[in-house]
Formats: structure tokens, C-alpha cells, sequence
């Protein structure tokens, strides 16, 4: 069960403290979404945002863009968005992944539907230059936030982050199988059971590099089965 | 208490490419590789070494009999009657993150599961799963299969 981020005018995150991420030139942020609303044209809405905090985007952003939710990046050394052409449907379940390679390049963009069974694949629409490195970072899922950035109105499955890969098209693909800790990811989220609550606490078995928090007040359990793949128990394995 | 009888093969890649043509996405790289196990068994985990550190995500298509494989570098293809002999593929992941002063790197991947049948050799072939330049010597890939061997 996947956890919900959603709350019209509400400011709501579910943000991950690390410490291992101090530079990001190049590298592939992923998402398995599930879009509830339409976004306006124009809108941009981030999914992932990696910086100082939950509300400031300064390294490479994974966001969804305008009514035919399309994923692309912004960071704060381009300083624009660049987008990708395809989109996901609204009220499917899907993958959405953008990497970039270092200098000043297009970053790429993927998309897979669950429920087609397609993935698309595209250059974005401006390149952008390296993000500058900011030391220590928050990594933070973002529902509906107030303010300049915008979250996501839906359900979130799992979020990872390659800090120093642009994921190939068909390095990518693989992700639609589920099990993202096979495939090397610096940063790995996954919402076992969909709990409400995530406490704040380490992640990493003491090491006190990845703590959670949340913010705002709706944050919630998805009431909606999950992705293949992304299937948990209430235990919180893999069925 | 049953004893796993664990064991280790380890075979080197030969023929790949050291100049001038890098490699795509779907190539095949080298030739086939032969796996000579002591037994027959179950392949439970295994590791790709890069010594040119410049490899992305690799497929290896396990076989029970030798397969006729395209040429190193060209585009990754098998025959129908190659691909029913095909016991399974392992996705090794692009190799994980090393410090920069590495030469070397190296991509593990365990919870395989591959029973290899009733020989005890078997062969594969490796497939880019991302584009990247040419090796320094056609022996930079190594691969280690650790299974679990009938007795």
C-alpha cells in the first residue's frame, strides 16, 4: 500500500534528511506515482526535491509539469525547467525518471504505464547545466506544497535517486520490475504498508545518515491497490 | 545438518573490443563464455568485474548448451533453437558507486536461483544494457557464478 500525498492547499512533505549526497552533477531520480488531479498548464509540481530543505530545489528536482503531467528537471545552476514530451495518464499507476549526465546537457526523461505496459523515453526541452554542490542535503517526497513549489497530487510507491549514473533507457526499464535495491540506488524510499506516520528515525540501521519527518496534515494511507512490483504486506514485505 | 556445498566458477571475458568502436546499448560483448562446475547445482548469487571500470548495466544470458552469438560488439541476437536452451538471465546492475581513485569496479547481484540442469557446464553471453567505450584488454570482464552444487 502506497502512502498519500495530496491536500489542495495544504503543505505537506514527507522528507528524508541524508548526509551521503554533497554533489550531484550528473544522476537519475525516480518515482512510482499515481496522479489524482490535474495539474494547470504551466504548473510545475515536484515529486523529489533534493536541497537544503523541503522547500528549496536547488540540486536536480524531479518535476511533473503542465495538465499532461509530464516529467522533467530544474535545478538552480540552469535555473529554467526543461521538459520532457510524454506524459503519465492521469489515474494510472507509473514510473517516472529523470537523469542527466554532466555539463551542460538535456537531461532525459522516462515514463512507464502500469497499465499499458508502455515506457517512453525523450530528451528534455532546454539543457542545463551541473546542480551545485550544497553539502549535506534534505531529499524530500512532496505533496501539495504552498507557495512556488508544488507537489504532487496522488500516491507515492517508492523513490530512489542515482547520485552519480544517468540511468540508460534500458537501465531504466528494469525499474518497472520493482526490487530497486538490486539496481544500486544511493537513495532508496519505500512506504512498506502505507503507514501515516513515518517517524523520524534512522533509516539506515543506526547510522544516523537518512532520517524521515513529515509535513503537514495530509499525508495519509493510499486507498488504492499498488504497482506490480511494489506490493506489500502488512508486515511490510514483498508479497 | 545438510551441507549447501557451496562452490565458485570464475571465467574471464575474450574477445572484446579494445579500439576504436564503442559499444551500444543491446551489444554483445566478447564471446561466449564456458562455465565448467564441479556439479550440476543452483547458481545463487554473482559478480561482474570491470577492470576498465566503464561498463553500465549488464545482461548475462545463461545457457545449457553452447549458443552461436553474434560478433562482439554488433547488436545481441540468438536463434529460436539457442533461446530454448537459455536456463535464465541474470541482470547485473550498473556497478555500484567506488571512490574515484578506483581503476576497477565491480556489480553483484545475489537472490539468482538458476538451476542449471543436469550439466555441469554451462555457458553465457553478456549484453550491454547502456552505451560505453572500448576495453583496454578483451579479458577486463570477469564473472564469478557461486552455486550451490548436487552431490
Amino acid at each position: 500500500m502506497a502512502i498519500s500525498v495530496a491536500g489542495a492547499s495544504n503543505n505537506n512533505a514527507v522528507a528524508f534528511a541524508t548526509t551521503g549526497i554533497t554533489v550531484y552533477p550528473q544522476g537519475t531520480t525516480a518515482a512510482v506515482i499515481f496522479y489524482t488531479a490535474v495539474l494547470a498548464n504551466g504548473a510545475a509540481r515536484g515529486v523529489i526535491m533534493t536541497g537544503p530543505d523541503q522547500n528549496t530545489d536547488d540540486v536536480d528536482t524531479l518535476n511533473m509539469y503542465d495538465s499532461t503531467r509530464v516529467p522533467g528537471m530544474w535545478n538552480s545552476a540552469g535555473g529554467a525547467d526543461s521538459k520532457g514530451s510524454t506524459g503519465l495518464t492521469l489515474s494510472h499507476w507509473g514510473i517516472v525518471a529523470v537523469g542527466k549526465d554532466t555539463g551542460t546537457v538535456a537531461p532525459r526523461c522516462h515514463v512507464f504505464d502500469f497499465t499499458t505496459g508502455v515506457w517512453s523515453h525523450g530528451n528534455g526541452s532546454l539543457s542545463l547545466a551541473d546542480s551545485p554542490s550544497t553539502g549535506a542535503l534534505n531529499y524530500s517526497v512532496n505533496g501539495s506544497m504552498t507557495g512556488t513549489f508544488f507537489g504532487i497530487d496522488g500516491s507515492i510507491a517508492a523513490a530512489a535517486t542515482w547520485t552519480k549514473r544517468n540511468l540508460s533507457d534500458s537501465e531504466i526499464e528494469r525499474l518497472a520490475a520493482g526490487s530497486w535495491n538490486r539496481y544500486s540506488p544511493d537513495v532508496l524510499i519505500e512506504f512498506p504498508s502505507g503507514r501515516t506516520v513515518i517517524g523520524a528515525g534512522p533509516l539506515d540501521h543506526g547510522r544516523q545518515r537518512m532520517k524521515t519527518s513529515n509535513f503537514g496534515s495530509a499525508i495519509t494511507r493510499a486507498a488504492r491497490a499498488d504497482p506490480p512490483g511494489f506490493k506489500f504486506s502488512p508486515m511490510g514485505r514483498r508479497r | 545438518m545438510t551441507s549447501l556445498n557451496l562452490a565458485t566458477v570464475t571465467v574471464a571475458s575474450a574477445g572484446l573490443t579494445t579500439a576504436t568502436t564503442a559499444y551500444i546499448d543491446g551489444d554483445q560483448l566478447g564471446t561466449v563464455l564456458t562455465f565448467t562446475l564441479t556439479n550440476a547445482g543452483i547458481i545463487l548469487s554473482a559478480q561482474l568485474v570491470d577492470k576498465a571500470k566503464i561498463i553500465g548495466a549488464v545482461d548475462l544470458f545463461l545457457f545449457n548448451a553452447s549458443p552461436t552469438l553474434a560478433a562482439d560488439n554488433a547488436a545481441f541476437t540468438v536463434s529460436d533453437a539457442d533461446m530454448l536452451n537459455c536456463i535464465g538471465v541474470i541482470e547485473f546492475p550498473y556497478p555500484k558507486n567506488l571512490p574515484s581513485a578506483m581503476v576497477n569496479g565491480i556489480a553483484h547481484i545475489d537472490s539468482v536461483g538458476i538451476p542449471t540442469g543436469a550439466s555441469s557446464t554451462i555457458y553465457g553471453a553478456l549484453v550491454t544494457r547502456a552505451g560505453h567505450t572500448f576495453f583496454g584488454a578483451v579479458g577486463d570482464l570477469q564473472v564469478r557464478l557461486n552455486y550451490s552444487k548436487d552431490v
